[in-house]
């Protein structure tokens, strides 16, 4: 086992102050140089908790911890590549500026900034791009400029929500390679949030099942036993899939037994899942 | 060739000019019905025009009035650029100033002509005030407004890069309110020229506002018609410089 990266103790969040729960009793422990999944149908509270993570929002109770330290506020220790670029790129800044932007930030002057930033996009596949305003990309090259930017503010985790979610299918596998590759060479510690099955089993070393809000908590965790790159079409990758499908319904009425589809299905369920896995 | 003689009828009706065609139409129609005394026709008021520009006040007019509308217009950015940054910012500035704004904010700027020509004399300060005075609000909402219209991703976004409130108030605050400080500053200009004729009627003794309040003495109705005139065409090129520099300018900040 690596150095434990990011770690939660007991954390529970409600908006109100009497409020229901939207995430309650969450322990969660991510090692260092992790691809970790957090996978939930929406509005689950996966995307809370990365908030919590980002340090965006405070848990009503509990403990996050980096690297052995509380979590306080936002940091340039978890760079967040958010779900929608175009309100978390800077559309008055051209690719390269965009990039440097975590730099300007550390104080390096502008030579030193125009490398490491060149570096990134050269690395996100964006070179011949760095001129360009955000306004002039597509969709996938927003992304990737977001990604960029992450990197070449050198952070210890990536926090990534949905970040492929709106785009093309075609395009959003192409990224998927490149994330995949990108934290291979990087070695970045990466928390994905994600309700795309395919997306976390194709990513994924780990995946977080959260079941539905309120009182949302995490109701399974999954290692993903296979080596990358991955082949979705790999009949056994295929079984997984299908396996960590149920495990996910399952979840999802964890909290909502009025819902079940009844007991024989349930059944039927579960012996498939002993197969699967 | 034939393209361009196709596409002909669009860009006449792009280019605006049947609205103005429009407007001259229905105002000679009009003033022919009347003694050009009391609603001199485009024809009356082009024969005033070439009078007064042949006397060379007109350009004196239009050359003091501009240099008044553009020095109280810049006052008023400079005041109400930054308090409306703060106010849309900081909530503390929020619920301290917006009572005061929204109070001052409906007694226009003539209501005040007569307290500025007390405190500041009848020289151009007085004047510059008053302009000021009108531009300032206009500003200051507007700006407010941009800044709250900003997307909290942007910041979360910035302050996760490692940016700290102050730093995350100048290169997010600033460059992404920038649309609504360009309404502002738009809207400052229209309430800069309209205040002109106030600030010029009692307490000049040139200037457009000060040509349209005369012109009454000498029953000239027709100067006072081409005084309007000016005003409106000075508005409209104003305006339309501004927007031009920023589709130039400001493309990427989403300016217009």
């Amino acid at each position: 086992m690596g150095k434990c990266k990011i770690e939660t103790r007991d954390l529970y969040k409600s908006y109100a102050k009497c409020g229901e729960n939207i995430l309650s009793n969450i322990n969660i422990r991510i090692t260092e140089g992790e691809f970790h999944i957090f996978l939930g149908a929406s509005g689950c509270g996966k995307t809370t908790l990365l908030n919590i993570i980002a340090g965006f929002l405070k848990p009503s109770a509990g403990e996050i911890l980096v690297d052995g330290d509380p979590v306080t506020g936002p940091g340039a220790d978890r760079g967040v590549v958010f779900q929608n670029a175009d309100q978390a790129l800077f559309p008055w800044l051209n690719v390269q500026r965009n990039v440097e932007y975590g730099l300007r930030m550390q104080g390096q002057n502008r030579k030193e900034r125009a490398k490491t930033a060149l570096r990134s996009i050269e690395m996100v596949g964006l070179g011949g791009h760095e001129k360009k305003c955000p306004d002039e990309l597509s969709g996938g090259m927003k992304q990737r400029v977001q990604i960029a930017r992450s990197l070449a503010a050198d952070p210890n985790v990536l926090i990534m929500d949905e970040p492929f979610g709106a785009l093309d299918p075609e395009t959003r596998r192409g990224l998927q390679d490149e994330l995949i590759r990108i934290w291979r060479k990087t070695g970045k510690t990466i928390l994905f949030v994600t309700h795309d099955i395919s997306e976390a089993v194709y990513l994924g070393q780990k995946i977080s099942i959260f079941s539905s809000s309120p009182d949302s908590q995490i109701a399974e965790e999954v290692e993903v036993p296979f080596s990358y790159p991955r082949d979705l079409e790999d009949p056994d990758l295929v079984d997984f899939t299908r396996g960590v499908q149920w495990k996910l319904e399952r979840a999802v009425h964890l909290n909502h037994p009025a819902q079940h589809r009844g007991p024989v299905a349930e059944h039927k369920h579960d012996k498939i899942i002993d197969m699967a896995v | 060739m034939k393209r361009k003689i196709k596409n002909l009828p669009k860009i006449i009706w792009k280019s605006g000019i049947l609205s103005w065609i429009l407007l001259l139409v229905i105002w000679t129609v009009a003033a022919s019905f009347q003694s050009p005394d009391f609603l001199p026709g485009p024809k009356a008021t082009l024969a005033g025009l070439k009078e007064i520009i042949a006397s060379g006040v007109l350009w004196q007019d239009i050359r003091i009035s501009i240099w008044r509308v553009v020095n109280g217009w810049l006052r008023g950015l400079l005041i109400g650029i930054p308090l409306g940054l703060l106010i849309g910012r900081y909530k503390v500035a929020r619920e301290l100033m917006e009572p005061i704004l929204n109070f001052f904010r409906f007694v226009p700027s003539i209501g005040f002509l007569t307290l500025f020509l007390m405190w500041f004399g009848v020289g151009e300060e007085s004047k510059l005030a008053l302009i000021m005075y009108a531009s300032v609000f206009p500003v200051i909402i507007n700006t407010a407004a941009g800044v709250q219209r900003i997307d909290p991703v942007k910041y979360q976004a910035s302050e996760s890069l490692g940016a700290n409130r102050f730093w995350s108030f100048i290169t997010v605050t600033i460059p992404a309110s920038v649309p609504g400080i360009f309404t502002g500053v738009r809207l400052g200009l229209s309430a800069s020229i309209i205040s002109i004729v106030g600030a010029e009627m009692l307490a000049a003794s040139d200037g457009v506002g000060y040509l349209i309040y005369t012109s009454k003495l000498y029953f000239r109705t027709d100067w006072i018609f081409v005084g309007i005139v000016t005003l409106g065409t000075l508005g409209f090129l104003a305006d339309r410089g501004l927007r031009f520099f920023a589709s130039k300018a400001l493309k990427h900040y989403g300016a217009v």
